[in-house]
């Protein structure tokens, strides 16, 4: 689904990411990890064509919708919860009727109401579950997904994950950013480790058994204290 | 076109429109009241007249002004909280992007013009100049000429430019186009390398102070040039292609 | 790729349309203002000047990039294209090639000039400053600066001679001997506030005998005035008052045939009592003492020949 290759990226003479390689198969829940300053969210943007690639290549299988939620949206304070997404989808070209279905149930999905609540008024994870709702609009096969738990509360954090094990039950490929371990270990079963931009090691949940949880396999690789 | 016009609504929410209606209402206190002590070398003006070209120029600046402060952020803001990162991904082009933001400043530029405008209009009624009144639409469809060209300058300057750079750029234009006749002038009389020099830059900087003119010779029932406006439509037309030229290399 | 290629063509359309209705070069209207000038000299005749033609000398439009060279050949208006002499929006007499012309701004630049200078900078610029700036007024200053053209032609030693240069260790221009001397003392001020108020008087009523009266009055107090001066502020004002002011009183009956006789009295004759700084005062003064002369020595234009000042002639016609 998602092939990344060598690739590098430098800000300012420092290089924040340094020939990263990694593949997302079809269906998979894949994380990326790794401490601040990692390169976790610049490897997300040059994925998405955000950034530009200083050297290396992305690969995304021909055809393959791509829906993304930021760490921090911005949503338009005046707007309600339908009508940002009436916006987005409105932007990527969507049909009318089309639209007013999906909206109508994305949000039942990651549980808005319906009613015209503004963005002025919503909380954290309102905004984060709308910031979801319209990463799925049109019906994309690969989610990209960062810090989607970022500032959440424990319910919170919790009712996330729900969602995401469910769009992967549904046969959607989702790459995740996140440095809160115990979450990837609940829905991920692939992912990297990154330090300083580099591949440090790669994961699989098959991997860890019970002795050992991510969090102790994170320690260890970047050299922390568990 | 969802993106222009959620731009507006954002827009037309901020202070700047409630602080546009606070000068207006100033400035038809200004105009209607005996307070209005203007003169010209010594004499003072009360003719209607001799105030209006005063009244049009001052609302001629002032609208151009408040184009430069309504322009200058609106699409450094989207790329400083990263709204734009949902653009991209979406496939659309930074043309359309831009373009639609750029739209967007104009659209309010013109709404605060319009304001100003009404105040004259106002103005006329009270001076009995119901003639004045019949042509004040096309009047001011003049001076928006030289407001679009301004918020279309600040717009596209904005892509590749901090908001600073910006604001000194295009108050620079819009006082060189502002004084232009009187920098022609200076011109004339320096005469020699510095008149040339002076030339030249002024050669860049289209004649604001022209649409004004014109606008308030209209209104007094003098025609309007078409080469005027074709030229005012040209200048707005080529900046619009710095849209394509000028682009963003990173979300 | 079809949306640009329409939009490149609106590009297109815009810019042929710009260019299509624009004007280039001189404007007819300037020819329509020489030719306008041109046709008063019949009645500019009438008015006593010897050999004075506007026809004889060429009259310049400066549009800010090129000088229009209007004349008369073989009985026609003509102009032509040529580079700048002055590269400067001035109205003046100019010695070009052993002979003077005329240089002005095109009366389409003058019309800038006076909107964007009228709020206070005006000054000596011109006295139209405080209304608009039309056709009528740019033949009338043709004609004002025709008349320094044929004066200099004709009289030039003479008016240079009575330019008096004797204080050498403080020698700048006439108009800043004015300033220096004039504008900043002010007794002399007070002196010319009495005189202006007689003069204007002088000039309004109708009696001979009254108009006499207060010339004789002005006199005493020009004399008195002197006292204070040196010779060669003296000189330097009695050049302006004969040069700029013979000029600006053509200018004014120029004025006169173009716009009526209400609008030359509200433009000229009210002007006369009021005092202002700067070298303008000596074009009314002169101006004024022209009038006077009209009605005093009918001929008096016949023979003068700047050898005299506009005072000294005005004096003599009362004695007699």
């Amino acid at each position: 689904m998602l092939v990344c290759e060598g690739l590098k990226k430098t800000y300012q003479g420092k290089c924040v990411v340094d020939g990263l390689s990694f593949e997302v198969k079809k269906g998979e829940v894949f994380a990326l990890l790794g401490s601040n300053g990692a390169g976790k969210t610049t490897t997300i943007k040059m994925i998405l064509g955000l950034v530009r690639i200083d050297e290396g290549k992305v690969e995304i299988e021909d055809g393959v919708k791509v829906g993304y939620s930021p760490e921090t949206p911005y949503f338009p304070p005046f707007l309600s919860g339908r009508e940002v997404l009436w916006y987005y989808g409105r932007i990527q070209g969507m049909g009318k009727e089309e639209l007013k279905k999906e909206i109508s149930y994305l949000l039942e999905l990651v549980g808005l109401d319906e009613d015209r609540t503004k963005i002025k008024q919503y909380s954290k994870g309102m905004l984060q579950r709308l910031a979801l709702a319209q990463a799925l609009l049109g019906d994309p096969e690969l989610l990209i997904l960062d810090e989607p738990t970022a500032g959440l509360d424990a319910l919170g954090r919790a009712e996330m994950m729900g969602l995401i094990k469910r769009l992967k039950e549904e046969g959607r490929t989702i790459v995740v950013n996140s440095h809160i371990l115990s979450d990837m270990e609940r829905v991920c079963d692939r992912g990297i480790i990154m330090k300083n931009g580099k591949l440090l090691r790669t994961w699989t949940k098959s991997e860890l058994g019970h002795e050992e949880t991510l969090e102790q396999l994170f320690l260890l690789t970047v050299g922390g204290v568990a | 076109m969802e993106i222009m016009i959620t731009a507006v609504k954002e827009k037309v929410r901020r202070k700047e429109l409630y602080i546009i209606g606070g000068i207006a209402v100033l400035l038809l206190f200004f105009l209607s009241s005996g307070e209005s002590s203007l003169s010209i070398n010594g004499k003072m003006i009360t003719d209607f007249s001799m105030m209006l070209p005063v009244f049009m120029t001052i609302i001629h600046f002032v609208s151009c002004m408040l184009a430069i402060v309504l322009s200058i952020g609106t699409i450094g803001k989207e790329y400083e909280r990263k709204t734009s990162h949902l653009i991209w991904i979406r496939g659309m082009s930074q043309l359309k992007y831009h373009g639609q933001l750029a739209l967007s400043n104009l659209a309010v530029s013109l709404l605060a013009q319009a304001v100003f405008f009404a105040v004259l209009g106002i103005f006329c009624i009270g001076q009995g100049q119901t003639v004045c009144l019949m042509r004040i639409v096309p009047a001011y469809l003049m001076v928006g000429l030289s407001t679009g060209m301004i918020s279309l300058l600040t717009s596209v300057l904005s892509i590749v430019l901090p908001e600073f750079a910006v604001g000194v750029i295009s108050t620079s234009v819009l006082t060189g186009g502002v004084f232009h006749g009187l920098l022609e002038i200076a011109a004339g009389t320096v005469g020699g390398a510095s008149g040339k020099v002076l030339n030249y830059m002024l050669s860049v900087v289209p004649d604001l102070n022209g649409n004004a003119k014109a606008a308030s010779d209209f209104l007094m029932g003098g025609f309007l040039s078409i080469h005027l406006i074709l030229k005012g439509l040209l200048v707005i037309y080529l900046i619009s292609w710095f849209l394509l030229i000028f682009k963003k290399k990173e979300a | 790729m079809r949306g640009r290629i329409l939009y490149g063509i609106l590009g297109v359309v815009l810019a042929a349309g710009t260019v299509l209705t624009g004007s280039y070069g001189l404007s007819e209207r300037n020819m329509d203002i020489y030719k306008e000038a041109l046709s008063l000299q019949k009645q500019v005749d009438e008015l006593g000047f010897d050999g004075f033609s506007l026809a004889d000398y060429k009259v310049r439009c400066y549009d800010g990039s090129y000088d229009y060279v209007l004349s008369i050949s073989n009985g026609k208006a003509v102009k032509e294209k040529e580079k700048s002499v002055l590269q400067a929006f001035v109205g003046t007499a100019y010695e070009i090639d052993g002979e003077y012309q005329v240089i002005v701004p095109s009366v389409e630049r003058f019309q800038e000039m006076i909107s964007a200078l009228r709020f206070g900078a005006g000054g000596d610029l011109t006295a139209f400053s405080d209304s608009e700036y039309g056709s009528e007024e740019q033949v009338a200053t043709i004609w004002h600066e025709a008349t320094h053209a044929w004066q200099f032609s004709r009289y030039e030693k003479e008016i240079l001679n009575r330019v008096k240069a004797k204080d050498s260790d403080s020698r700048g221009s006439l108009g800043e001997v004015i300033a220096n001397d004039v504008d900043s003392n002010p007794k002399v001020v007070s002196f010319y506030e009495q005189e202006l108020e007689i003069l204007k008087k002088a000039v309004l009523v109708r009696s001979i005998d009254d108009k006499k009266a207060y010339v004789l009055q002005y006199k005493k107090l020009e004399e008195e005035r002197r006292h204070l001066l040196s010779e060669k502020v003296v000189s330097a004002e009695e050049y302006y008052e004969n040069v700029e002011g013979m000029a600006y009183y053509l200018e004014s009956k120029v004025y006169e045939m173009e716009k009526g006789t209400d609008a030359y009295s509200r433009q000229y004759l009210d002007a006369i009592g009021t005092y202002t700084e700067g070298t303008h005062k000596y074009y009314t003064i002169g101006m004024a003492k022209c009038l006077l002369l009209d009605a005093l020595q009918e001929d008096w234009k016949a023979g003068f020949d700047f050898s005299e000042s506009l005072s000294e002639l005005l004096y003599e016609s009362i004695e007699q």
